[in-house]
């Protein structure tokens, strides 16, 4: 019998170390997974990143109780205290809104702190500063 | 790769062998060709070469010049790796001392050669037990080595060398160990599976094995004898 080059082929080529055309199952599989796990990684790991960095963040929401605007210098000599992550003002200016780092600061400073500055508040909430933020966002969403 | 003719063709083939301060030529200027599905009998008396010629033949010794193409495969220009790939995907041997491991069962040592394979395990144990079913000795698949007649030993030898589906089954003096009746049983079972499509060679002394052959080549002193 006369030698035939097709009978042995596939044998021949995994001795050869041929790779065949196309790609096979087993890396279109892989391909497939990595795209799911870096999706996945795309989704989850900036959440995962804001949840870590704001883990120890705590909002201190204040009003005015005499007067209409919050003096500049005020909010930036809360600026100024160790802790403080930001000072916003919001309700057309009339809240005022400290983020700050509950293991570093609290409202018992910025109580202080107001009083010393001659003005009248009323502290209104002290709430985590993440669930604020939630409850910011669905505010705004049930507005539209 | 060349274009061959024939499934196997040697060239040339020389092996020497340092001696002391002598050099022996254990096979000297061989050419020969085997067509795929020829049952082929090497033979020669007792340090004529023909083992050597067989273990040139499976990729288990490079010679001192010459070729060996298998399957339009230059054997001896191939890496290690591709070399032991060659002789999983294409060679089944058997020895004459049977070369069985003795603390393994029937169906353990002819799964062996199975275990460097990606096949999944149930498939193993399917494949090796059609081939054990193949040599008869399907009721003893449990039994140890020691625990089988010499016969029923070559016979897991066979089983254990076809159980990869090689294209090619090497024998170095598959009946030199058994008796008459049985190395004419042994003879029948490779004489079934070349004709299943298995290209067998067989390195014997014995002339009765020629009558199982389709070709018979002669060696004489590491010759090809015309």
């Amino acid at each position: 019998m006369a030698w035939d080059p097709e009978k042995y082929r596939e044998k021949r080529e995994r001795v050869l170390g041929i790779q065949k055309k196309g790609i096979s199952f087993s890396i279109m599989a892989a391909i497939v997974s990595v795209t799911i796990l870096l999706g996945l990684g795309a989704v989850t790991v900036p959440n995962a990143v804001s949840l870590w960095q704001t883990r120890h963040l705590d909002d201190a929401i204040y009003r005015l109780t005499a007067g209409y605007a919050w003096p500049d210098q005020t909010l930036a000599g809360i600026r100024g205290m160790s802790g403080i992550k930001k000072v916003t003002k919001d309700h057309h200016g009339g809240r005022l809104v400290i983020t700050f780092d509950r293991r570093r600061t609290g409202p018992e400073k910025f109580d202080r702190f107001l009083k010393e500055q001659g003005l009248f508040f009323a502290l209104l909430n002290r709430v985590n500063h993440r669930q604020h933020q939630q409850i910011t966002a669905e505010e705004k969403e049930a507005k539209k | 790769m060349k274009t061959v003719d024939h499934f196997i063709q040697v060239h040339d083939l020389v092996k020497t062998y340092a001696d002391g301060a002598q050099l022996v030529t254990a096979v000297d200027q061989v050419n020969l060709s085997i067509d795929d599905g020829e049952f082929v009998t090497i033979m020669g008396q007792s340090g004529s070469g023909k083992s050597t010629l067989l273990s040139m033949l499976g990729a288990l010794m490079r010679p001192t010049t010459g070729k060996v193409l298998v399957d339009s495969m230059d054997l001896y220009s191939l890496g290690k790796e591709q070399l032991a790939d060659f002789r999983s995907e294409y060679i089944g041997f058997i020895f004459q001392s049977f070369q069985l491991i003795p603390y393994l069962t029937v169906l353990e040592n002819v799964k062996l050669p199975m275990a460097v394979t990606i096949l999944k395990k149930k498939t193993r144990q399917d494949m090796a037990m059609a081939v054990i079913d193949r040599v008869g000795l399907a009721d003893k698949h449990d039994r140890l080595p020691d625990q089988l007649s010499g016969g029923e030993q070559e016979r897991v030898a066979v089983a254990r060398a076809i159980v990869n589906r090689p294209p090619l089954i090497l024998a170095d003096e598959p009946t030199g160990n058994l008796d008459s009746d049985t190395a004419a049983q042994i003879m029948a079972l490779l004489e079934s599976l070349n004709r299943d499509g298995h290209t067998i060679v067989v390195v014997t002394h014995n002339p009765e094995t020629e009558a199982y052959a389709s070709r018979n080549i002669r060696v004489k002193d590491g010759r090809v004898a015309v």
